[in-house]
């Protein structure tokens, strides 16, 4: 199955284009939300675009790894960014305002469902937004945050602080998210 | 998983969606993150790594600059962290307590030569490694003066080598005029040694020369403005893949004096300042595979004055400093000015493009010790 570039949306004239403008898909969350959808704005995501080719349109389309909350969240920037009209400056302010309210614990559900929906821009702009806030971060609070458990014994993880000591210095404290 | 349970709120992240965060962190913090486990302290070292840290979109290429502060009576290295110029940030990790000559970077490596030329190093700030190299010698060169002494820094793709190429000229002891020949002596990272020749073995008189003001290394060629016995502009380049010369004429209508080598999108080029009746102008010419061309004259500028080009930063805006020793960058298409607030006295000034690398020029570096095996990420 041959994956198509998207189509810029907005400026397009052609009657393919304004039937997606009106056709509406349905999209199913894992605990069985249903959310509606204009497919000029589903398709900004990759593997729907991909499903809806497949035929798979005009039914419910089942996002079993995606739960409501956050499905509700990923709809609301596909429809921004399907918007007529909005300038890339404004998505752009959209975007930094979309992801910088959100817990990390959110970064990590739309990371994931962007990854598995296949949205590029959704998908770099959060992780842009994790790595922003970890990058002062702990270790201990990185293995937590990522279910990591050392598998360095304490004499060489010792050695490693000792060596990089400077890297240590101006780390955050933990008690935010 | 469920030895976790519900007492973590995040959920797992798939491996190639933590590389992609990963990738996009400053070089302080995955020094630190190398200490997770052995699993993300054997990618974050993997070459594959580092290269895409290191080419990431969100790694961009800083305005650093190496000025004399008059108040503290020291030279210092001032980094402009975006390009509204506005703020700028005198970093601790990338200052040196002596005067020191800094060329580079190639990959974020510089080369820094100590003022009395008594040790030369490596320097990768962004991971704070600094190797010195071992002292260059010959011995039996401690009576002889030195009259020039030139350096250059480069890659060799090739053999994957950091290369250093140091010319020297001397003043003959006994008739107190400089040598006829040069001395050139090459350092190999991989051999951590020097080779020496003389500049008969490849073919070439070196007369006066200089390093620019601005990194002139690319391609796997380090340039150098030389001047011949008539004295006469041409550039001399040295190429690390080949260990060999290359000259290069400059433009021929170039009859100003002052000329300045630097780099515009990749390809190198010469900065000729002009003098006319109603001011000063720059000529930019850029070395293309057809030969020079004149990319752009900016100017003449009749209300303000300058004395000096430094070269040209990343989107050909020019880094110059005017009359009153204020350093400034003009976008030559909008005649945009910014002030960089900070002075050029004393000669000392040069301008990098600096970005963060994890590139280890060390010897065998500590955590290789523990370097990971193929063990579990926990989830």
């Amino acid at each position: 199955m041959a994956r198509k570039n998207r189509n810029p949306v907005g400026k397009n004239v052609d009657p393919e284009a304004q039937k997606k403008k009106t056709r509406t898909l349905t999209l199913k969350s894992s605990d069985g939300q249903e959310f509606s959808i204009s497919e000029s704005a589903a398709v900004l995501s990759i593997a729907i675009e991909n499903m809806v080719e497949d035929d798979c349109a005009g039914g419910v389309i089942p996002l079993p790894l995606v739960d409501g909350g956050t499905l509700a969240r990923v709809i609301t920037y596909l429809n921004k960014h399907a918007e007529d009209g909005a300038s890339d400056e404004e998505k752009r302010k959209f975007d930094e305002e979309f992801v910088s309210g959100m817990e990390m614990g959110v970064l990590f559900d739309v990371v994931l469902a962007a990854n598995y929906l296949d949205i590029r821009g959704l998908l770099r702009e959060v992780r842009r937004r994790i790595a922003d806030r970890m990058k002062n971060k702990s270790v201990e609070w990185v293995r937590k945050t990522f279910h990591i458990e050392s598998d360095f014994t304490p004499e060489e993880e010792e050695q490693m602080k000792k060596e990089f000591a400077w890297a240590w210095e101006g780390v955050d404290s933990d008690v935010d998210d | 998983m469920a030895e976790y349970g519900n007492r973590n709120r995040y959920s797992h992240l798939p491996e190639a969606v933590i590389v992609h965060i990963l990738v996009r962190l400053p070089a302080k913090s995955l020094t630190r993150f190398k200490c997770t486990c052995k699993n993300w302290a054997a990618l974050i070292e993997s070459s594959y790594f580092i290269e895409n840290h290191f080419n990431h979109e969100d790694n961009k290429a800083k305005l650093l600059v190496y000025h004399y502060r008059p108040d503290l009576r020291q030279c210092i290295f001032t980094l402009y962290p975006d390009t509204t110029y506005s703020r700028y940030e005198e970093p601790n990790h990338l200052q040196f307590p002596n005067t020191v000559s800094v060329i580079g970077p190639v990959n974020s490596i510089f080369c820094v030569i100590d003022e009395h030329i008594e040790g030369i190093g490596l320097w990768n700030p962004a991971i704070r490694e600094f190797r010195p190299l071992p002292a260059a010698g010959p011995d039996f060169l401690s009576e002889y003066c030195a009259y020039m002494d030139v350096f250059g820094f480069g890659f060799d793709p090739t053999s994957d080598d950091y290369k250093v190429v140091w010319i020297r000229r001397f003043m003959d002891p006994t008739s107190r005029s400089p040598t006829s020949s040069s001395l050139i002596s090459l350092y190999s990272l991989r051999g951590d040694s020097w080779r020496h020749f003389r500049d008969s073995d490849f073919g070439i008189v070196v007369g006066n020369m200089s390093e620019s003001k601005c990194n002139t290394y690319v391609n796997g060629v380090y340039y150098w403005l030389a001047d011949d016995v008539r004295s006469r502009y041409y550039i001399l380049g040295f190429d690390m893949r080949t260990e060999a010369f290359v000259e290069m004429d400059v433009p021929a209508c170039i009859t100003s004096l002052y000329v300045n080598l630097s780099l515009y999108y990749g390809d190198i080029a010469v900065l000729s300042l002009e003098v006319q009746e109603v001011g000063k102008s720059i000529d930019l010419w850029v070395r293309k595979e057809e030969g020079w061309v004149k990319q752009m004259a900016i100017g003449p500028f009749a209300f303000w004055d300058f004395s000096w080009p430094f070269g040209l930063w990343e989107n050909g805006e020019l880094v110059m400093e005017t009359s009153f020793s204020d350093l400034v960058l003009l976008n030559p298409n909008t005649r945009e000015l910014w002030n960089l607030h900070i002075r050029s006295e004393y000669g000392h000034t040069r301008m990098y493009s600096y970005k963060e690398s994890l590139v280890s020029i060390k010897k065998g570096p500590m955590l290789r010790a523990v370097r990971a095996n193929q063990t579990r990420q926990t989830g």
